[in-house]
């Protein structure tokens, strides 16, 4: 079975990097690829003379291991690292996938599962087929970190590589002894509760002395955090409890070859430990396989998200514009995705800012109205590029709008509706909180220019997000090929220059349609400021906005040509 | 004419899949395209859906042009390809709702209701496709089709999927729809169905027309006549391979 995996990953690396030089022929590949490449060469490059000493001041501080570029690393670097690998490995239990082990292709479901080959083979190939990627993500992260000497990068790759593995087995582990728990005989049913069972317990016996040293007394600084966990971490039970985990991430923070090597065959040693567990869970695998090809079967080639139909109370009215049918749909798109995962997701992210909002100096409210900013120009600048339930995802979907009588300006429109109603909503509601909280911040400036600058950030905020919006529209219909569909995303030397041609085009035409709206609001405000006070900044922003808003109506209507010469085999080619 | 196509052609680079296609599809017809794997079938059905641009040629739908008049076109078309392509995050009641309001169906409701019955459907108002069957999601796709009144019908390999009693269903479905006057064109590899079904056959091969005309029409050609009367014996014929599926 080695020999069959090897030859299937020469072939598909083979197949692949054909396809990949014969795309290149295409000039939009070629543009791209050598954007991609020059990004590349001018970071390596850079690297290269920071570290042959070309810039001096530079060269000395990135040249340091991570342990020496951050010195409270050395002391509870491994312990951290060690305690977050606990936390994934616990949390991971709540929040189980099939693992990417296991995550069998559709072509590897229909030759090999009936194919005279043991459970125990097929992940080995599965394992083998892996290392690809698994090689090429430390790789590029080594090169690309900005500290660390050569050899401090060699090892970070090395160590980058046993995480991953360690983890990716792990996840399969897991997928592995869950399907052993629905098992009848209570003896599997506890063996596969075991992993569970040590985990949580290694969890428990961190967590109350972490605690107590944490939130005993108040923390002086990130090195006194630090010291306080590598404390913990060094004695009694919970060295005991950490030890799989701070095995696996210390040579990470080995200062050199020699800890480097002390420490590598303990973390080897947990990553055989987990291969093993997965080895000796392979009864499971028959059930689990079964699983993942009925999931094959009934999933489209693409990888796509799963969706409960929830009533979401909109009843799509029989007759009316298109636009609106539009955003009804992307509003069940996006109310039907929604996960247990998401909010828990959330709920951290929530309790982290009222931890942080908690120990700040500031105090809590002026930390949650600068947070609140923080979230108005995230949500205005980067909102619309992250935000891609319209076009961008239902171009996978367009060989049934083709077939739909509907105008291309309608289409552009209505798919942009619900992402800058929500990304609006967020603004908005954040605008608020921020004006609200803003004495914390802005003590010495008046409720008057507070109050008028924010309501024009309410004003301009969605003229720019659907400005944005109307521009990703735009290129996913002139360059569809450039988008990626779904949960698919392009790799590659191109991939990353068609990134880069993207977010700087975006970004160049934001400033271009701006920049009418900004200059006459400016006008309005140099006149009329005089006689108004601050309350000019709401006449400016609501110009600014109609300005860009008129340009965005412009550019829809502008796209039917480009989406009448649109067809599938643009977006086909891209998969 | 409800379906009129003139020198349609469609290229891949390179490699061109249709041909100078020319035919037209009355109304009340229902016209079979047959030919073999890489005939050019499935291209020419997305062609006259909109979904292709050809690369050249006219094709009009109910006189309007599919290139000069698209919206009016795509109103008076409906297409059902083999492969169910629905939303996944909308049920089935709310792809139906979504096709009534994009296409002004009147009533869609009471429409919707009786067709789902028809599809036997029923229960499954509120699934969403993936809790589906491959061949419930086809009907989905061909429920969208039919609730509205499309004058031309296009189906690409309408019985995939379905079981007997769904493949009975269908072919009453689209008999019925061209005894009220609509125009089809149903592309199969299924040779009985479309001798049953099909007031004509256009055969292809290789991205052409090669032949045209009704099986009687067929048979009596100078050229098959030694190939039999059947669909069957005439397509191999037609298509230069023995009964037996060989090459000649």
């Amino acid at each position: 079975m080695i020999g069959a995996s090897l030859y299937i990953i020469a072939c598909s690396t083979r197949n692949r990097v054909r396809r990949w030089v014969k795309r290149l022929g295409e000039p939009r590949y070629l543009v791209a690829a050598l954007a991609g490449a020059a990004y590349f060469f001018f970071v390596l490059n850079t690297q290269l003379r920071v570290r042959s000493g070309a810039q001096q001041p530079l060269s000395r501080r990135a040249s340091r291991s991570l342990a020496e570029q951050f010195p409270a690393f050395a002391l509870g670097g491994a312990a951290v690292a060690g305690l977050a690998v606990l936390a994934v490995a616990a949390g991971s239990w709540l929040f189980p996938g099939t693992g990417t082990l296991l995550d069998f292709t559709r072509a590897e479901v229909q030759f090999l599962f009936p194919a005279p080959v043991s459970r125990r083979q097929l992940i080995v190939h599965r394992m083998m087929r892996s290392q690809v990627g698994l090689l090429f993500g430390p790789l590029v992260f080594a090169v690309l970190v900005p500290f660390g000497s050569n050899p401090a990068r060699i090892r970070m790759a090395i160590t980058l590589w046993i995480l991953l593995f360690s983890a990716r087995t792990y996840f399969s582990g897991i997928a592995l002894a869950r399907a052993r728990l629905a098992s009848r005989e209570a003896r599997k049913r506890q063996l596969a509760r075991l992993p569970l069972m040590l985990v949580l317990g290694a969890l428990a016996s961190v967590a109350w002395p972490l605690g107590r040293a944490l939130l005993g007394e108040p923390i002086v600084d990130a090195n006194d955090a630090l010291a306080r966990v590598a404390a913990v971490s060094a004695q009694g039970l919970p060295r005991i409890a950490l030890w799989p985990f701070v095995a696996l991430a210390s040579p990470l923070f080995a200062a050199d070859w020699a800890p480097f090597l002390r420490s590598l065959p303990q973390a080897l040693m947990v990553l055989l430990a987990a291969v093993a567990w997965v080895f000796l869970n392979d009864q499971a695998f028959d059930d689990i396989t079964r699983e993942i090809a009925d999931e094959q079967r009934d999933r489209p080639p693409r990888r796509k998200a799963a969706y409960r139909a929830r009533k979401v109370g909109w009843t799509l009215a029989p007759k009316g514009r298109a636009e609106p049918a539009f955003a009804w749909k992307a509003v069940l798109q996006t109310l039907r995705i929604v996960q247990v995962r998401i909010l828990v997701r959330l709920g951290i992210f929530v309790g982290w800012m009222a931890m942080v909002a908690s120990i700040s100096s500031r105090g809590i409210s002026a930390s949650l109205a600068v947070f609140a900013m923080i979230v108005v120009a995230m949500s205005t600048l980067t909102g619309p590029l992250i935000l891609r339930i319209d076009l961008r995802q239902d171009l996978q979907h367009l060989e049934v709008l083709k077939t739909w009588p509907v105008r291309a300006a309608e289409l552009v429109r209505g798919e942009m509706l619900w992402p800058a109603a929500l990304l609006s909503a967020i603004v908005w509601s954040m605008t608020g909180l921020a004006l609200y909280l803003s004495t914390a911040v802005f003590s010495s400036t008046s409720l008057a220019l507070r109050a008028s600058a924010a309501a024009a950030v309410c004003l301009v905020a969605p003229a720019l997000i659907a400005a944005q919006l109307a521009i990703h529209n735009a290129a996913a219909l002139m360059f569809p090929a450039w988008v990626s569909l779904g949960g698919w995303r392009a790799r590659g030397v191109d991939a990353v220059g068609q990134r880069l041609i993207v977010v700087g085009g975006t970004t160049l035409l934001v400033a271009l349609a701006a920049a009418p709206g900004a200059l006459l609001g400016g006008i309005i405000w140099f006149a009329f400021n005089r006689f108004i006070g601050p309350l000019v900044l709401v006449p400016a922003g609501a110009v600014c906005a109609a300005v860009i808003g008129v340009e965005v109506l412009l550019v829809t209507e502008a796209l039917g040509p480009a989406y009448e010469r649109l067809d599938v085999t643009a977006i086909e080619r891209t998969e | 004419m409800a379906l009129s196509v003139e020198h349609l052609r469609r290229t891949y680079g390179a490699f061109t899949a249709v041909d100078d296609l020319s035919f037209e599809v009355r109304a009340g017809e229902i016209v079979g395209l047959i030919g073999p794997n890489g005939a050019g079938k499935t291209t020419t059905l997305r062609s006259l859906a909109g979904i292709l641009k050809p690369t050249s040629g006219l094709v009009r739908i109910d006189t309007h042009d599919l290139t000069g008049a698209p919206l009016e076109a795509k109103r008076r078309l409906a297409f059902m390809p083999d492969e169910p392509h629905l939303f996944e995050y909308l049920t089935v009641t709310e792809h139906l709702r979504l096709i009534g309001r994009l296409y002004g169906v009147p009533d869609i409701d009471r429409r919707s209701t009786a067709l789902l019955g028809e599809l036997e459907l029923t229960g499954k108002e509120t699934a969403l496709p993936n809790e589906l069957s491959r061949g419930m999601r086809q009907k989905v796709v061909i429920a969208c089709g039919l609730v509205r009144d499309a004058t031309t019908l296009l189906f690409d390999e309408p019985l995939t999927g379905l079981d007997p009693i769904g493949i009975r269903r269908m072919r009453t479905t689209i008999v019925a729809r061209a005894r009220d006057g609509a125009a089809i064109l149903l592309s199969s590899h299924l040779l009985h169905l479309v001798e049953e079904v099909c007031t004509r056959v256009i055969i292809m091969d290789r991205g052409r027309k090669i032949a045209d005309g009704t099986v009687a029409e067929l048979a009596s050609r100078a050229d098959l006549a030694e190939a039999g009367s059947n669909l069957e014996q005439i397509f191999f014929r037609v298509t230069g391979h023995d009964t037996a599926g060989t090459a000649r």
